[in-house]
C-alpha cells in the first residue's frame, strides 16, 4: 500500500516542523479567566466564626480592658470581635499557606 | 526530556497550571497546525485560528482525557471536530487549479499545492489523509481519532491519494 517511490506518498510524508512563533502565547492569551478561587471565601467565613468565638470567649477581660481605657462598651466589644476576627483569619491563611 | 504530557496535564487539572500548559501547547502545536492546514487546503490564518480553539477546547475538557489515549491522539481529534464543524458552517471553495502545471520549483512550494489540493477531495478523505500521515500518529491512532475502525480509514486513504495523484501528478502522454 505505501509505495517509498511514489510521489503522492513522498508529498504526504513531507511536513516541516512549523516554528511556534506567537502561537502559544495566543492560545495562554484566549484562555478563560482563572476561577476565582473558593479558598480565600472559606478562610474568610473561618476568621469571622473564630473570631466570634473569641469575642464571646474573653468578652469580659475585653470589656474590663475597654472600661479602663475610658472607652464605650458596644462599640469596643464590636472593635475587640473585629480584631480577633482578624488575626484569626490571618493566622489561619498563613497556616494553609 | 521534559515531565510526559500525562505528568503536565496533572497539574493543570490539579492546579489550573497554565505553565504546565503552555508547555503542551509547545510540544504539540507543530502537529496539530500542520494537519488542519491540510484540511483547511492551505488556508492558514483558517487553519491557525482553528488550532488556537482546538486547544481552548482542549483546556477546557482536559478533565475528560483520561490517558486512555495518547494525549495527541485525543487532541487531534478535537482538531478534526474543529474543522468538521467549520466546514459545515462554511465549506471550502474549490479553486480552479492547484499550482502551476509546470513541476513545483521548491519544497515550499510543493507542500502548498499539496495542502491546496487537498480541496479537491471529500471531508472523509481529507480527514483520512491529514491524520495518517500526521507528524505522531499510526493508523490506529489515526482511525481513533476520526472516530472510525482502520479499515475504514484505509479504504479513505486509498480514494484519497489517487484524487491527489489525479490532480498533482504529471500524467504519461499529456500534452
Amino acid at each position: 500500500m505505501n509505495d517509498p517511490h511514489d510521489p503522492i506518498e513522498a508529498a504526504l510524508r513531507d511536513s516541516a516542523y512549523l516554528d511556534d512563533g506567537r502561537f502559544t502565547e495566543g492560545v495562554m492569551g484566549a484562555l478563560p479567566p482563572r476561577r476565582p478561587r473558593p479558598r480565600a471565601a472559606i478562610l474568610l467565613s473561618a476568621g469571622v466564626a473564630a473570631g466570634g468565638v473569641g469575642a464571646i470567649a474573653l468578652g469580659e477581660p475585653i470589656h474590663a480592658a475597654v472600661v479602663a481605657l475610658g472607652a464605650g462598651t458596644a462599640p469596643a466589644m464590636l472593635l475587640g470581635g473585629a480584631v480577633l476576627a482578624l488575626a484569626a483569619g490571618v493566622l489561619l491563611r498563613a497556616a494553609r499557606e | 526530556m521534559g515531565p510526559s504530557d500525562a505528568e503536565l496535564a496533572a497539574r493543570v487539572v490539579a492546579g489550573d497550571d497554565r505553565n504546565a500548559f503552555a508547555a503542551l501547547v509547545r510540544r504539540h502545536q507543530s502537529a496539530v497546525r500542520s494537519v488542519l492546514r491540510r484540511l483547511c487546503a492551505g488556508d492558514v490564518a483558517l487553519a491557525d485560528d482553528l488550532s488556537q480553539e482546538t486547544f481552548v477546547r482542549a483546556w477546557q475538557g482536559l478533565r475528560s482525557w483520561r490517558g486512555g489515549a495518547r494525549f495527541s491522539t485525543w487532541l487531534h481529534r478535537i482538531a478534526v471536530n474543529a474543522w468538521l464543524s467549520q466546514a459545515r458552517r462554511a465549506p471550502t471553495p474549490v479553486p480552479d487549479e492547484v499550482g502551476s502545471q509546470a513541476a513545483p520549483s521548491g519544497a515550499v512550494e510543493a507542500r502548498r499545492d499539496l495542502e491546496r489540493a487537498f480541496a479537491f477531495l471529500r471531508p472523509e478523505e481529507r480527514v483520512a489523509l491529514a491524520l495518517a500521515y500526521a507528524q505522531d500518529l499510526t493508523h490506529e491512532e489515526a482511525a481513533e481519532a476520526a472516530g472510525w475502525p482502520v479499515g475504514t480509514l484505509k479504504t479513505h486513504l486509498l480514494r484519497g491519494k489517487e484524487k491527489l495523484r489525479q490532480r498533482l501528478v504529471p500524467q504519461e502522454g499529456a500534452a
